[in-house]
C-alpha cells in the first residue's frame, strides 16, 4: 500500500501547475483565477444544480434526473478518457523509469489510474457536487440522500475511466497491428471522435425529450437514449434508485464497483506489461516516407507558420483538443434543435427575425459575438501556443526571427482554424434563417474581429506562464490554466457584452444599426490594444524565458 | 570571432550560474569549453545565443553585441543545444528547409549542402521520415545538418559529439577543423579530455561559474609538469 502511495503522489507530481515568477504576475494570475471560478466553475455547478433540482421536484424525489446528469457526465468521460489513459499508461515519460522497478503490474496501473482519475476529475467533482445539493433541495435532505451523494461523488468518475482501461489495455495486449505510437495515438483520436459520433447519434433518442416536458418524458420511462445508458452505465441506474432510499440498489452499486475495478487490475496484471513493452520496442510509425518532393524557398514567416501548421495536425492530441474539438459546436446545436423540435420557441423567433425584429437580429449578432469567443476560447489554438513548444522552447530565441514575427504567427494558426469553423455556422445560420448578404457580412466581420482579440489575450497569457514542462503532448494543453483562463475571460466578455447589450436595447433607443456598429467598432478597438500589448509584452516576456 | 566580457548570471533563487567570466575564440581557432555538470558551460553557450539574457558583462559574436544587435549575431550562429529532440514532428527535410528558410538560404544553396552534410553524416536515407522516429543519434545529426546548413561563421556546439557514432564524431571533428582553417571560430563543451586534446586549440576550464584556466593545453601542462591531463583537471575540480 505505501509503494502505491507513493507511486501515485510521484505521478501526481507531474500535473502540477507551475506558478509566474514576477510578483506582478503572480497577481494578475490570481485575479485570473478568481475570474475562473467566477465565469466557469460556478456558473456551470449552478445551472447543473439548478437542473438536478428541478428534475427532483418535478419528479418527486426520484433519482431518475440525478441518473440521466451523470450517464451525460461517463459519455464525455469516456470520450476524452481514451486519450487520457493512452498516454498515462503506454506514452508518459515516467515508463522507462518506473517498469524496470519490481513492481507488480497491477499496483503500477491501480497508481497510474489513480493519478489520471484525480487529476481529470476536478471538475467532474465539483459538478457532482452541485448535482447532489441540488437534487437534495428538491428532494430533501436524508441519511440515504447523502450516504448516496457522498459515495457517489467519490465513485462516479470511475467506471468510465475503468471502462476506458480495460479498453485500452485489453486492445494494446491483445493485438499486434497497432505496435506503432503513432497508430495508436491515431487510434485514441478515432475513438473519441467515434464516441462523439456515437453521442450525436444518441441524442437522436433523446427526441421523445422536450424542454417543456422534459421530467415527465423521463419520469415516463420511453427514453430510448436513457433505456441505452441504464445497460452500458449501470452503476448509474443504481445510484439514483439508493438516492431514492434503497439499500439493495447501494449495495449493488459498490458491487458493480468491486466488480469493474477487479476486472480492470486483473486485466492489467495479465497484459498491461505485454502491451507496454510491444509499444517500447515496437517504433513509431511516422517512419514511412511523408515527402520527398524535396525543398521549396519560403520567407522565414510563411516557413514558421507551415512549420506551426505540420506540428498541429501531426500531432494527435494537438489535433484532437485543438482543431477536432471545434465540431463540437454542431453537436451541441443539435442537442438543443432535436430537444425543442417539438417546441414553438425556433418557429417564433424564425418569424420574428423574417418580421424585422429588432430584438431578435440583435440577439442573433450577439450569438455570433458569443460562439466565435467562445470556440476560439476552446480550441486553445492560442492559449497553448507557446505551451506547445514544450522544453524546446528556446529555438524560439535562438533562431534569428523576431519574436513578433513568430507571435503573429503563432496567432495565425487560430485565427485561420478558429475563421473557417466561425465562418461554417455563421454560413449556415444565415441560410437557416435567410439573412441578407449586408448582415451576413457584418456578422463574418464582427466574428472574425472578436476571433483576433481572444486569440492575443490567449497568446499573451500564455507568454506569461507557458506549460514548458510535459512528457506528452495530451498533459501540455491538460495541464495549462491559460487555457482554463482564457474560456473564463471569453464567458466573462460574452456575458458582459449580451448584459450590456440587452441593457442598450431595453433603455436607449439606439437605432440597432448604431448598436451594431458600436459593437463592431468596440471590437476593432479591442483588437488593436491587445494586438498591440501581446506584441509588446509577449516579447518581453518570452526574453524573460528560462 | 566569439567574445565574453566580464559576464555573470544569477538565477531566481539566488543561484550565480556564471559569475564574471571572460574569453574571447579568435578566427581560426577551436576552444574547448570544458567543465564538469554545473560549471556554468550551458548557461554560457545560452547567453551567447540569445536563449538566456546575462545579468550584466558584454557578449559579441562576430563584432554584434547579442543584447544589442541580437537577430544580426544570431545570424552569424550555428548551434548545437545539448538534447536534439526538437521539431519532432517534421521529417528530416523539412526541418533543414525550414532552418534554411529561417536564415534565408538560396534553393540551390540548401538542396546542395542537404546531400553533402546528410551524405557525410550518413543520412540521406532518413530524410524523408519524421524525426520523431529517429534514434537519438540521428537526432543529433540532423541537428548539426541544420545548424551548418547556412555556413555559419561562429559554431557554437553544446556537447555535440554526445549520441554520435565514432564514424559520425570522426566527421565532425573534422568538419570543425576545417571550418577553423577556413578563419572562422568554433566555440564546443565537452566533458571528455581526449577530444580537447586532439582538436583544440586552446581551452577554457570553467568550474562554479568562474573561469580557472584559459589557453592552450601545453601551457596547462607546462603548469603542471608531473601530473597528466586528467590529473590536473581533476585537481583543479578539487581546488577550492
Amino acid at each position: 500500500m505505501q509503494v502505491y502511495r507513493k507511486l501515485v503522489k510521484t505521478f501526481l507530481s507531474s500535473t502540477d501547475v507551475d506558478s509566474p515568477r514576477q510578483k506582478n504576475q503572480k497577481l494578475f494570475y490570481a485575479i485570473l483565477g478568481f475570474i475562473s471560478v467566477c465565469f466557469i466553475m460556478v456558473p456551470c455547478c449552478l445551472l447543473v444544480g439548478y437542473l438536478s433540482y428541478a428534475l427532483a421536484l418535478g419528479l418527486n424525489g426520484s433519482g431518475i434526473g440525478v441518473t440521466f446528469l451523470t450517464h451525460f457526465i461517463a459519455l464525455f468521460s469516456v470520450a476524452f478518457g481514451i486519450s487520457v489513459i493512452l498516454n498515462v499508461f503506454y506514452f508518459s515519460g515516467d515508463l522507462p523509469m518506473v517498469l524496470p522497478l519490481p513492481i507488480p503490474p497491477y499496483k503500477l496501473i491501480a497508481a497510474k489510474f489513480t493519478a489520471a482519475y484525480m487529476a481529470e476529475s476536478v471538475m467532474q467533482f465539483m459538478i457532482l457536487i452541485a448535482i447532489f445539493i441540488g437534487y437534495m433541495i428538491g428532494a430533501g435532505f436524508g441519511v440515504m440522500p447523502i450516504i448516496t451523494g457522498i459515495i457517489g461523488f467519490i465513485t462516479i468518475p470511475v467506471a468510465p475511466l475503468t471502462y476506458c482501461g480495460i479498453l485500452c489495455i485489453a486492445l494494446m495486449g491483445l493485438t499486434r497491428w497497432i505496435r506503432k505510437k503513432e497508430h495508436v495515438r491515431r487510434l485514441g483520436m478515432i475513438f473519441a471522435l467515434f464516441i462523439v459520433v456515437a453521442a450525436l447519434s444518441m441524442v437522436g433518442l433523446l427526441k421523445d425529450v422536450n424542454f417543456d416536458g422534459f421530467a415527465e418524458s423521463l419520469e415516463s420511462g420511453g427514453v430510448a437514449f436513457m433505456n441505452v445508458m441504464n445497460i452500458i452505465f449501470v452503476g448509474n441506474f443504481l445510484l439514483g434508485k439508493a438516492l431514492e432510499g434503497s439499500i439493495v440498489a447501494l449495495l449493488l452499486y459498490l458491487l458493480y464497483h468491486l466488480f469493474i475495478i477487479s476486472l480492470f487490475l486483473v486485466i492489467a496484471d495479465k497484459l498491461y506489461i505485454k502491451g507496454v513493452v510491444g509499444i517500447l520496442s515496437g517504433g513509431d510509425g511516422a517512419s514511412r516516407k511523408r515527402n520527398a518532393k524535396g525543398m521549396q524557398l519560403r520567407t522565414p514567416a510563411k516557413s514558421y507558420l507551415v512549420k506551426e501548421f505540420r506540428t498541429l495536425f501531426r500531432t494527435p492530441a494537438f489535433l484532437l483538443n485543438c482543431v477536432i474539438v471545434n465540431f463540437l459546436w454542431p453537436l451541441l446545436i443539435y442537442v438543443v434543435y432535436v430537444m425543442n423540435k417539438e417546441s414553438s420557441a425556433f418557429d417564433k423567433f424564425w418569424i420574428l427575425y423574417q418580421t424585422g425584429n429588432e430584438g431578435a437580429r440583435w440577439i442573433v449578432a450577439l450569438a455570433v459575438f458569443g460562439i466565435s469567443v467562445l470556440l476560439t476560447a476552446m480550441n486553445s489554438l492560442g492559449s497553448s501556443a507557446i505551451t506547445r513548444e514544450g522544453k524546446y522552447y528556446y529555438a524560439m530565441k535562438y533562431l534569428p526571427i523576431s519574436y513578433k514575427k513568430q507571435l503573429h504567427m503563432k496567432a495565425l494558426v487560430s485565427i485561420i482554424i478558429s475563421s473557417v469553423f466561425c465562418f461554417i455556422y455563421i454560413i449556415l445560420l444565415s441560410i437557416m434563417l435567410n439573412v441578407d448578404n449586408a448582415v451576413s457580412w457584418y456578422y463574418l466581420i464582427l466574428s472574425f474581429a472578436e476571433i483576433i482579440f481572444t486569440t492575443y489575450f490567449g497568446l499573451y497569457l500564455d507568454t506569461i506562464n507557458p506549460r514548458l514542462n510535459w512528457d506528452d503532448e495530451l498533459n501540455a494543453l491538460r495541464g495549462n490554466t491559460n487555457v482554463f483562463f482564457n474560456m473564463a475571460y471569453a464567458i466573462m466578455i460574452a456575458g458582459a457584452f449580451a448584459g450590456i447589450a440587452y441593457m442598450l436595447y431595453v433603455f436607449t433607443t439606439i437605432p440597432l444599426l448604431a448598436m451594431e456598429m458600436i459593437l463592431l467598432v468596440v471590437t476593432i478597438v479591442a483588437d488593436i490594444l491587445m494586438v498591440n500589448i501581446c506584441i509588446k509584452k509577449g516579447s518581453e516576456n518570452i526574453e524573460e524565458m528560462y | 570571432m566569439i567574445s565574453f566580457k566580464n559576464v555573470s548570471k544569477t538565477f531566481d533563487g539566488g543561484v550565480k550560474a556564471v559569475d564574471d567570466v571572460s574569453f574571447t575564440v579568435n578566427e581560426g581557432e577551436i576552444v574547448g569549453f570544458i567543465g564538469p555538470n554545473g560549471s556554468g558551460k550551458t548557461t554560457s553557450m545560452k547567453m551567447l545565443t540569445g536563449i538566456l539574457n546575462p545579468d550584466s558583462g558584454t557578449i559579441e559574436v562576430g563584432g554584434y553585441n547579442v543584447a544589442v544587435e541580437g537577430l544580426k549575431a544570431k545570424q552569424r550562429i550555428g548551434y548545437i543545444s545539448d538534447n536534439p529532440d526538437q521539431f519532432l514532428r517534421l521529417t528530416g527535410r523539412e526541418y533543414i528547409d525550414f532552418i534554411a528558410d529561417i536564415y534565408g538560404v538560396s534553393l540551390e544553396d540548401r538542396v546542395e549542402r542537404t546531400e553533402s552534410l546528410s551524405e557525410r553524416f550518413g543520412m540521406t536515407d532518413a530524410l524523408d521520415r519524421q524525426i520523431t522516429s529517429y534514434s537519438h543519434g540521428m537526432r543529433q545529426k540532423i541537428m548539426v545538418i541544420g545548424a551548418l546548413i547556412h555556413e555559419p561563421d561562429e559554431w557554437i556546439l553544446d556537447e555535440p559529439m554526445t549520441g554520435l557514432d565514432p564514424e559520425s564524431a570522426y566527421e565532425l571533428k573534422q568538419m570543425m577543423r576545417e571550418h577553423a582553417d577556413k578563419g572562422h571560430a568554433v566555440l564546443f563543451s565537452t566533458h571528455v579530455l581526449e577530444v580537447a586534446e586532439k582538436l583544440c586549440d586552446r581551452v577554457v576550464i570553467i568550474r562554479y561559474g568562474h573561469v580557472l584556466f584559459e589557453g592552450t593545453l601545453d601551457e596547462l601542462q607546462k603548469l603542471h609538469p608531473e601530473s597528466s591531463l586528467e590529473e590536473i583537471f581533476i585537481e583543479m575540480m578539487k581546488e577550492k
